[in-house]
């Protein structure tokens, strides 16, 4: 009787081993794991007219960014990882984000302009002054 | 212990309603927004990310983050009297030709955003989409909102097509109204120059004020249940800037031009913003002749409201200005008949 539940033991010893095993072999080949290496992101922001000089490009929630040359390249200054967001603005062009992968190495954006009407009411202080008052 | 919880929640269930009906955001205090607003006072555009960062980052709100934004642009966009009198001309010159209108539309836009990145200088419309972009960057809802805006110069029977544009913006989950260009500073039409001068009380408005001069071209814009006509709009008094600063809601006279009897009053209608007293009210009257000083016959305060009188004793039409404080708040023209 003894015997069989040191037999017990043993077995259960040596499931207990071989799932930690397969769960540490897991960890180390995790495909998600291979995804979070630092990704550096170059490439080049465009409109239909061609290079955009001064984009800004800045990594969505904190302070790191950078500003596109004339020819439109940009090099990020910093390492990113999948699932980070890249912002492209521009002023009178609409707002762009890129979700970085894996496959972001370079990134070729064509930003479009911002359609808007132009209007303009500047408002002065002057005292307002009736037009019929002189026919009456 | 359990009655101590219950006694906290509690406590924040009603702080909680308590400043939803406090005039909404009544309890901040705007204080560290300004002067994040004032710090950053001469960044330049080019960088709007950074510039969002620096406004924003420290602050706890939306409301806040939407407060020194909106500081930011005007204190530091100036109205460009040149570009609005270009755009004014070519869109009146172009007003039946939709395809010509679109071209110098198209043009034009381009002409606005280089001058707004190199000079801080612009238009209604840049004001308005500067705010939005900023607040883009930020992750606060915000839109540019065109239509029609009445200023106090002009006749308001001119207003045909639409010449103005403010901001919407969604905080908490609601949606206010806000106009920077107005905010920022006078114009001297004859001169041009443009001068800073902040008025706070464009910021977050109450919306029955706005629509006395302003129209949107789509109405969810009123953000009000009960929407004027167009008619009503154009003939409403003339109210000024510093009016936004005293009053929440101009109930009436609802039109400039007002017909009264001899030795009838005028009686005048306002709903004054929370812990105003409006201790000082003078009439300018012009007579077409001349122009003078009076007092009303009365004015009552009853808690947020107030009724002004002033009796006309003679036939004659009069352009009737209305000051609270200095500050000049409506217009009304009033012909006095037998």
């Amino acid at each position: 009787m003894k015997s069989q539940t040191l037999q017990h033991k043993n077995a259960f010893g040596k499931l207990l081993m071989s799932v930690g095993l397969f769960i540490l072999v897991g960890i180390l080949f995790n495909p998600l794991q291979a995804q979070t290496e630092p990704i550096t992101v170059k490439g080049i922001v465009k409109d239909i007219n061609g290079p955009l000089d001064g984009v800004s490009i800045y990594l969505k929630g904190s302070k790191a960014g950078t500003v596109s040359k004339a020819n439109g390249n940009f090099t990020f200054p910093n390492q990113l990882s999948s699932g980070d967001v890249l912002i492209f603005s521009y002023l009178g062009y609409k707002k762009e984000s890129i979700v970085i992968d894996k496959d972001s190495t370079f990134i070729e954006l064509t930003m479009t302009e911002e359609a808007i009407d132009v209007l303009s009411a500047p408002n002065t202080n002057l005292p307002y002054k009736s037009k019929r008052r002189r026919s009456n | 212990m359990v009655r101590r919880f219950f006694l906290l929640g509690f406590l924040i269930i009603s702080l909680q309603i308590s400043s939803a009906q406090s005039q909404d955001f009544e309890s901040i205090d705007f204080k560290k927004a300004d002067q994040l607003a004032l710090q950053n006072r001469g960044a330049k555009l080019d960088d709007m990310p950074e510039l969002v960062y620096n406004l924003t980052n420290d602050l706890e709100t939306d409301v806040e983050r939407f407060r020194a934004i909106y500081l930011w642009v005007c204190t530091n966009v100036k109205n460009d009297y040149g570009l609005y009198a270009k755009n004014k001309r070519k869109r009146n010159r172009f007003k039946d030709d939709s395809l010509k209108l679109e071209a110098w539309n198209e043009k034009f836009a381009k002409k606005i955003f280089s001058t707004l990145l190199r000079r801080k200088r612009t238009i209604c419309t840049g004001y308005a989409y500067t705010v939005k972009s900023l607040c883009q960057l930020a992750n606060i809802d915000c839109e540019i909102v065109n239509g029609f805006g009445k200023p106090s110069s002009g006749n308001p029977e001119d207003l045909e097509e639409p010449n103005h544009s403010w901001n919407a913006v969604k905080l908490d989950g609601k949606w206010y109204l806000s106009d920077p260009t107005w905010a920022s500073g006078i114009q001297d039409p004859e001169t041009g120059r443009f001068k800073f001068n902040y008025n706070d009380g464009l910021f977050l408005v109450s919306p029955q004020l706005f629509a006395i001069n302003h129209f949107p071209i789509e109405q969810r814009w009123f953000l009000m249940d009960s929407i004027p006509t167009f008619d009503a709009f154009v003939n409403a008094p003339i109210i000024y800037n510093d009016a936004y600063k005293l009053l929440s809601n101009h109930i009436s006279p609802q039109r400039l031009y007002n017909e009264i009897k001899r030795d009838s009053s005028l009686s005048i209608d306002y709903e004054l913003k929370p812990n105003i007293n409006a201790e000082n009210v003078t009439l300018t009257i012009d007579d077409g002749n001349t122009t003078y000083n009076r007092l009303p016959d009365t004015v009552e305060q009853n808690n947020n409201s107030i009724n002004i009188k002033y009796k006309l004793k003679k036939r004659g039409f009069y352009d009737i200005h209305l000051r609270i404080d200095d500050l000049l708040i409506a217009t009304y023209v009033v012909r006095v008949i037998p």
